[in-house]
């Protein structure tokens, strides 16, 4: 396994030592054999969507099947402008462009400040505050959401979207210990080399640490994304007006305390889910080697 | 420097050294590092108290710093830093001040009370912290997250670092690979219990199909308690997208050249993923424990929409168990005290996983100077 | 047949707009001609049963079809009850929070849209909240005294909510009105909002259970459909008779058997052979472990010993109720089963009452209501809301015509039954309310602890590790000192 999994790395040192022909079917095979695991594993994880694909293309009397059906065998495409127009999704669906946009850019910035300090400056505190910082995480919701739900009820925020969006811009504790753990990875060398010439802090962490984080960055925001996509929590709690509803509680009318609207509840998930994939795609550019990195090591 | 030395992993080579040998840090032998790692050892031979798995998280964060901590007279650089530091961290502070600390402390508050969230709370002292020392259901749920927090975050490990890997290989399509992968993390929960209904069921399931053909006859995996935390950490590695994507990005930061160092010196791959791949994942992967951890702890969502506690409390989570006394007895009180033990238990493990952090990651950008 | 079929389509756009194939088939009606349209009713209506892949082709519309709404909102617009509180003199606004699904929510709008009409004064703000999630949102807005003016509430919670002081007392409303005729409501329904004396809320619909069965199954077998004459031993006869083939196949008998874990469940399992769980209405002593409830159970048990039920991990978890699969001969559900097994049976079903037992003739009923809550502002306009909301008219208009059924007013029955929709068992239904209805089951404050520390145990009857006799044992060890608080 891990021969084909460092593939990639193999050397021309090492490729030397190789008859030339031997190394290209060794690495031809290497690709066979990825590609297979590849694709073997994709059905696995691809089934649940095939079933919400088909479910959202069936009338009521074919959603459940017993054994369920994966693949499509009726294509009714009307569920999917009936779903989105039984309720104004289109409303819904800006309000989590909004919150979502305001989450992701808020914690990137934010996250990102707050973990270079963790990570790369020293001040006396410091250790008793990144406690403070993780113990956020570690008092489950359940019992802070609604104290927090009074404070913002006296901030006469309720029924608007900033307890949404408000929080993102201070730092979220997961993403500013993930940043931080990925700081802490990139050598300080290259810091002392740039205040040797006089770079000041803020200077270090545009220049040098925000570039070679993009994989890291990429990560919060794919996670800010979604997170925010299909927060249904804070969302129900804060908002009461149908006008500030997103989608992710828009979705959940579907689901009565008697009745289920499956075909339709899983037509509006997979148009609320292409954005997510659309994100998770494109963030994928960014998921490449630091290019600076490479370039310092060695010498 | 001493300080310094005490952070370093035995695992990383002398390749992964060199990156910072290079540009002029002192180079350490993997030797001086082996007997740093006894001496820790013995250092850190205290008991666990709450309060000594903070001081450890703490050490563990200061300990980077070179200078001794506390002293009253600070160099001029060392205050500059200092006073940057607050500046960066400043929006988390007042984050924390806004909307952290408030709620939290409010719920300390009322683990002393039995507010029901209808009308004010009474002040009841120690009762809720009493009813739950004679609670089973208490130790129940505790037993099952531990039992469920191990398991998944163990295996999920293995299984999201190894599908990273998988997908880290620089093949065409692989980022529509990777978005299929990524798939259960973001894809309704019915369908996920559909799927996994299938595969597990006891007569005709996926997974007693292929046991039936070495003759072993498949358990009811979520009918029987005694399989139902089994399946349910099994459905759970299938959600290991998440931190796939971490380990992912992770591994873009490992410099090239420290395999190229590696091969130059005849490791082959097996040597190079031990040895360069793992110590300079080792942050992230650490992350992944801890946060997977505290999540997996606190988390019901998967165990509410397959099992709702059953059978017979085999998956009745700590989370869960929060959510009913709090949303369905309606006693806030009682909760937020059975919350507050939780966040001590999260807090100890996660004081020893820092603590064992010591031994084993490494961060090449250490703030030490 | 295509008229037939399109006569149907039209009125069940007015029932109750919960069904996935109706929405389809507006989608349909809207963007293709009659003959399109023809050949796809052709393919999802009269045969449903072949896989409708030729619908395919003729299926998606020329034109995206513009939102219409499922219902007339004309249709049942009359006959509104007087007010004997006059209207405010200045505009008000009321918020109302409700838990329907989203295709309901439109006939919300509809009469929230002509009460407005009737009420220019009163501005009435829906707020529409899932299911799952209704109590901890509204739990959370009591807590910072943001309560909506009226709001729904489920027999589960009301006593807690009642005790917590969340609403008003409406005895002094209902007085003052000559059009309110508290009798119209079966006295069963309203047990569930009285506390000390006074009534905190109207309830909306009764749901007493019944024997929802597959014809088909019956028909297959060449047995008689269930009927008046039926008992308890007669059901378990036909359930074993029934319960045949092995696998994904299999055809139960019977689509569940008693739970301890269930707050409904004395009434139509242990009341008929003259046994109790607790006892009623105080809930302040648990009677399970006593002989003739561990003799019921154990009745009961013996289908579960032939594998006549379903185990719970068939079906359960995703769809409710499990009976629309097909695979299940007969069930006992809430009258509130009827809409989701109208829109996913693919088989001919009908009702019929729950059968008697060698003690009694009994089944549970129980419902929603509609509360003022104490945080209102505009306790009035909202009491003229609730007023119309919930009189006969109101009642016909929200539930009756619109096919969801059960409304909680006797007077609002007709116009169920007489909608073409209303299966022919559903006066069953009604006669089952008027006469075997009990309304004693678990719904005191400690109901929902109570359910959960009996509910594991009995998970291991069914799992095959406890006998019934030791589980009613421990159920009672575990709930005794739960209701000790009652007994105070």
């Amino acid at each position: 396994m891990s021969a084909n999994l460092q593939q990639s790395t193999i050397t021309t040192a090492q490729a030397q030592r190789r008859p030339f022909l031997g190394m290209r079917h060794q690495r031809l095979a290497q690709r066979v054999m990825v590609y297979a695991l590849l694709l073997a594993l994709s059905v696995l994880f691809i089934l649940p969507f095939m079933w919400m694909v088909s479910t959202s293309l069936k009338n009521s009397e074919d959603v459940f099947t017993y054994p369920p059906s994966f693949f499509p065998t009726t294509f009714l495409w009307q569920n999917y402008p009936r779903g989105w127009t039984i309720l104004p999704f289109n409303t819904f669906l800006v309000n989590s462009l909004i919150v979502t946009f305001a989450n992701v850019i808020g914690n990137l910035i934010s996250c990102s400040l707050v973990a270079f300090g963790f990570a790369r400056l020293r001040a006396r505190g410091r250790g008793i505050l990144f406690l403070a910082l993780l113990a956020t995480l570690m008092i489950p919701r359940e019992v802070t959401i609604v104290p927090r739900f009074l404070l913002f009820s006296q901030m006469g925020l309720v029924n608007t979207l900033w307890p949404l969006i408000l929080p993102a811009w201070f730092g979220y504790a997961f993403f500013i210990f993930l940043l931080r753990q990925f700081f802490m990875t990139i050598p300080t060398e290259l810091d002392d080399a740039a205040r040797i010439d006089g770079a000041s802090s803020l200077r270090i962490f545009f220049e040098i640490i925000l570039p070679l984080s993009k994989p890291a960055l990429a990560t919060v925001a794919i996670f800010a994304f979604i997170g925010n996509w299909s927060n249904l929590l804070d969302p129900l709690i804060y908002i009461r007006s149908q006008e500030l509803y997103t989608l992710a509680l828009g979705l959940n009318l579907f689901r009565g305390q008697n009745f289920t609207q499956f075909n339709l509840l899983m037509a509006v998930s997979i148009i609320t889910l292409i954005p997510v994939l659309t994100v998770f795609f494109l963030s994928q550019r960014l998921f490449v080697q630091g290019v600076t990195l490479t370039g310092m090591g060695g010498r | 420097m001493g300080g310094g030395f005490d952070r370093l992993s035995p695992r990383p080579s002398r390749w992964t050294r060199q990156a910072g040998a290079s540009t002029g840090s002192a180079l350490v032998h993997p030797t001086t590092v082996q007997v740093r790692f006894g001496h820790c050892e013995n250092g850190h031979d205290h008991d666990f108290t709450v309060a000594g798995g903070c001081m450890a998280i703490q050490q563990q964060i200061e300990q980077p710093a070179a200078r001794p901590m506390g002293k009253p007279k600070l160099g001029k650089l060392a205050r500059r830093e200092e006073r940057e530091f607050y500046l960066f961290i400043s929006l988390w502070i007042i984050g924390f001040i806004l909307f952290d600390a408030g709620p939290i402390l409010a719920s300390f508050v009322i683990s002393f009370t039995n507010w029901s969230m209808m009308t004010p709370p009474n002040w009841t002292g120690l009762q809720n912290y009493q009813r739950l020392i004679a609670d089973p259901l208490f130790y129940t749920a505790m037993w099952n997250s531990l039992y469920f927090g191990i398991g998944s975050v163990g295996f999920g490990l293995i299984i999201s670092f190894l599908l990273a890997l998988l997908l880290n290989q620089k093949v065409l399509g692989i980022s529509v690979f990777r978005t299929i992968f990524y798939l259960p993390s973001v894809v309704s929960g019915i369908a996920v219990a559909i799927l996994w209904i299938m595969i597990l069921h006891q007569d005709f399931g996926l997974i007693n199909t292929v046991l039936s053909w070495f003759g072993i006859k498949g358990p009811g995996w979520l009918v029987q308690p005694q399989w139902a935390k089994p399946a349910l950490i099994l459905m759970s590695l299938w959600g290991a997208g998440g931190s796939m994507v971490i380990y992912l990005a992770g591994l873009q930061s490992v410099p090239q050249h420290l395999y190229e160092a590696a091969s130059i010196d005849g490791a082959g791959p097996w040597m190079k993923f031990w040895n360069v791949t793992v110590p300079m994942m080792s942050p992230v992967i650490f992350y992944n424990l801890i946060v997977g951890f505290i999540a997996s702890l606190q988390g019901f969502v998967l165990v509410l929409i397959m099992t709702n506690g059953g059978p017979a409390n085999a998956t009745l989570m700590f989370g869960l168990y929060i959510y009913r006394v709090a949303f369905q007895f309606f006693q806030m009180g009682y909760a937020s005290a059975l919350a507050w033990i939780l966040l001590v238990v999260i807090m100890v493990i996660t004081a020893l996983q820092f603590l064992g952090a010591k031994y084993w990651v490494f961060y090449e950008g250490e703030t030490v100077r | 047949m295509t008229t037939h079929h399109e006569e149907e389509l039209a009125q069940e756009f007015k029932r109750r707009g919960l069904s996935r194939r109706e929405m389809l088939q507006i989608g349909v009606r809207l963007g293709l001609s009659g003959a399109a349209m023809a050949a796809v009713l052709a393919a999802c209506g009269q045969a449903p049963q072949q896989p409708g892949a030729g619908a395919a082709p003729t299926a998606p519309p020329a034109t995206e079809p513009t939102p219409v709404s499922l219902f007339d909102p004309e249709e049942g617009n009359s006959g509104w009850p007087t007010n004997a509180i006059p209207d405010p003199t200045e505009r008000v606004e009321i918020s109302v929070a409700h838990s329907w699904d989203a295709v309901f929510f439109e006939r919300q709008k509809q009469f929230d849209a002509l009460f407005m009409q009737r009420h220019p004064n009163i501005v009435v703000k829906a707020e529409n909240t899932p299911f799952g999630e209704y109590r901890q949102k509204y739990v959370a807005q009591a807590a910072g005294n943001a309560l909506p003016d009226i709001m729904y509430c489920q027999f589960s919670w009301a006593q807690e909510f009642i005790k917590n002081g969340l609403f008003r007392p409406l005895d002094d409303y209902i007085a003052k009105e000559k059009d309110f005729n508290l009798q119209d409501f079966t006295l069963q329904s309203l047990v569930s909002y009285q506390r000390d004396g006074k009534l905190w809320g109207i309830p909306y619909d009764e749901g007493p259970a019944n024997l929802y069965y597959n014809k088909d199954i019956f028909d297959a077998a060449g047995i008689p459909y269930p009927d008046e004459t039926w008992d308890l031993e007669k059901l378990k006869e036909v359930a074993l008779k029934l319960t045949q083939g092995e696998g994904p196949n299999k055809i139960f008998g019977l689509g569940e058997l008693p739970s301890l874990g269930d707050s409904l469940v004395a009434p139509p399992y242990l009341m008929p052979f003259g046994a109790q769980y607790l006892r009623e209405p105080r809930e302040d002593e648990c009677l399970i472990n006593q002989p003739e409830a561990v003799a019921a159970l154990e009745w009961w048990q013996e289908l579960r010993d032939k594998g006549a039920v379903p185990s719970p991990a068939d079906l359960q978890n995703v769809a409710w109720p499990a009976f629309q699969f097909g695979k299940i001969a007969m069930t006992m559900q809430g009258s509130w089963a009827t809409p989701p097994i109208r829109a996913g049976a693919k088989f001919n079903w009908d009702i019929a009452m729950w059968p008697r037992g060698p003690k009694a003739h009994v089944t549970f009923s129980a419902g929603s209501a509609y509360m003022i809550t104490r945080d209102s502002k505009n306790p009035d306009a909202a009491w003229i809301y609730l007023n119309e909301y919930l009189s006969t008219a109101g009642q016909s208009y929200m539930w009756g015509i619109t096919g969801r059924g059960s409304p909680a007013r006797l007077s609002a029955w007709p116009s169920y039954l007489n909608s073409k929709f209303a299966p022919p068992g559903a006066k069953y239904v009604e006669q089952a309310m008027r006469t075997i209805a009990s309304h004693d089951i678990i719904d005191q404050p400690t109901g929902p602890q109570v359910t959960q520390a009996a509910g594991p145990i009995w998970d291991l009857v069914v799992a095959g590790q406890l006998s019934v006799r030791e589980a009613c044992d421990q159920v009672f060890a575990a709930v005794d000192p739960i209701i000790a608080i009652n007994r105070a």
